[in-house]
């Protein structure tokens, strides 16, 4: 009989023509649909479709050719890998790779650069760049994987972290390559849910008001975009994702932006929308007898900069109030419905789990190989069983 | 059909080629192993560190280690 559905790929793990096909394969495909779509020069376009079917032709190669002498070890008559050297293998080459993207590639000693924008990719170009982050961390990370690569070449696994870890038994590579899909799932979900833009709009605003120039001048200079991202509408938190719907009718689509609101007290001090341990200088009490620090005494004031309501300033308490509930200065009416960013983090989030929940499945398999074979673990003491 | 023999190198067993011979060291310490623990506690010490590296690097960008020279925004 046929295999089941849920083990068919099992059928590369005795055939390594079959494993290395599939692997240049994935690659191949990776290379001709991933990235011509990344860059805008004909040529990279050009290399990478290039690659890709080079890649399409060793795969094919590989599988025709399954029965190399490389693979078959002497000793035991039966084809084999040494897990342990080809991580090392491979750890010194990416690590001369990551280095040498950083040393040469980014900063243009020998390469192009990177792509460099506006965030809508007007006025952008491939450029040499000198940004202390991307150039060092590659240069950095290089060095490391080198270092350690090399230390890996010379040095043997102990055997009682062969046996623990299972090193000879494949499984477990694929429980750890897993491991990275989900780290960097998790790591993007998490910045769409919680984002940082308002962050990296106050940084804007900052800088230039570091040189001098009016708010107004500053927050010209906020990318439409970024004021998008930032709406709290956006927030799958804000039970964005799960409501479905129209964009059009009543919410969601924003027609444009108010401007930024900036709050001041009677005494010029700027006031901002709760968030977190500040000191508390104004609020709206849900009982008369607590209203010290409410909206009408404490005398508070919005003005608007760009946007729509650019130079307009309100002290109305009851308008001040809306823009201070909302800070929904985009023209809404108030019913939350899913965005990009929703989608973003939901899908990116869900695939995540599954992808950790894969981790553990492929992980639990190896270790726990002779368990799910129906050996009783008691057994062991006598006979080794699956740790090799 | 996939099955079909290539002259010459099949009655003699798996098919050696030039970048084979090349890589074939690569590929012959299967299995083998150093006794013991060995390296392992170098293995522990040098995972401490890169935990204090990152903590250190985390810790800087969130603003909650203030240096000199340094200032996050």
């Amino acid at each position: 009989m046929g295999l089941p559905w849920y083990r068919v790929h099992t059928i590369v793990l005795n055939d390594l023509g079959c494993l290395l096909f599939v692997h240049i394969m994935h690659t191949a495909l990776v290379a001709v649909i991933f990235y011509p779509s990344d860059h805008s020069y004909e040529g990279v376009a050009g290399a990478h479709i290039l690659f890709s079917g080079l890649c399409f032709l060793a795969a094919i190669w590989h599988w025709v050719y399954w029965d190399l002498e490389i693979f078959c070890d002497n000793r035991i008559g039966k084809p084999s890998l040494d897990l342990p050297k080809i991580f090392e293998i491979h750890l010194f080459l990416s690590g001369v790779a990551c280095f040498g993207f950083g040393a040469f590639h980014v900063i243009g000693l020998y390469g192009l650069g990177i792509w460099v924008s506006d965030p809508y990719g007007l006025t952008g170009k491939v450029q040499p760049v000198n940004l202390v982050g991307i150039a060092s961390h590659h240069i950095a990370a290089g060095t490391l994987g080198i270092l350690v690569g090399l230390f890996h070449l010379s040095v043997r696994p102990p055997q009682r972290l062969y046996k623990g870890l299972r090193k000879g038994n494949i499984e477990i590579v694929l429980s750890i390559s897993i491991v990275v899909i989900f780290f960097a799932a998790f790591v993007v979900a998490e910045t769409m849910w919680c984002g940082y833009f308002q962050q990296e709009i106050y940084q804007r605003v900052s800088a230039v008001l570091a040189e001098n120039q009016s708010l107004l001048e500053a927050w010209c200079k906020i990318p439409e975009k970024l004021a998008f991202y930032d709406y709290i509408g956006n927030d799958p938190a804000k039970g964005g994702l799960f409501k479905m719907g129209s964009m059009d009718n009543g919410d969601g689509i924003a027609v444009g932006w108010l401007g930024h609101p900036i709050f001041r007290d009677k005494d010029e001090r700027e006031l901002f929308v709760h968030q977190g341990d500040k000191i508390v200088r104004a609020d709206t009490p849900s009982k008369r007898a607590e209203s010290n620090y409410s909206v009408k005494p404490v005398g508070v004031t919005a003005e608007f900069y760009y946007g729509e309501l650019n130079g307009v300033s309100y002290s109305d308490p009851a308008i001040v109030k809306k823009y201070a509930r909302h800070r929904a200065t985009l023209k809404s009416d108030g019913v939350f419905r899913n965005s990009l960013r929703d989608w973003f983090t939901f899908g990116h989030a869900s695939f995540a789990l599954l992808f950790f929940f894969g981790h553990i499945w492929h992980g639990a398999r190896t270790l726990f190989k002779d368990i799910f074979a129906g050996i009783d673990p008691n057994l062991d003491a006598q006979v080794e069983f699956g740790a090799f | 059909m996939a099955t079909q023999t290539v002259e010459g190198s099949s009655i003699s067993g798996p098919r050696r080629t030039t970048v084979g011979d090349f890589l074939k060291p690569l590929n012959s310490e299967y299995d083998k192993v150093a006794p013991g623990w060995r390296t392992t506690h170098l293995m522990g010490v040098a995972m401490a560190l890169f935990a204090i590296f990152l903590s250190i690097i985390l810790e800087i960008y969130n603003s909650s280690i203030l240096l000199d020279g340094i200032s996050m925004n």
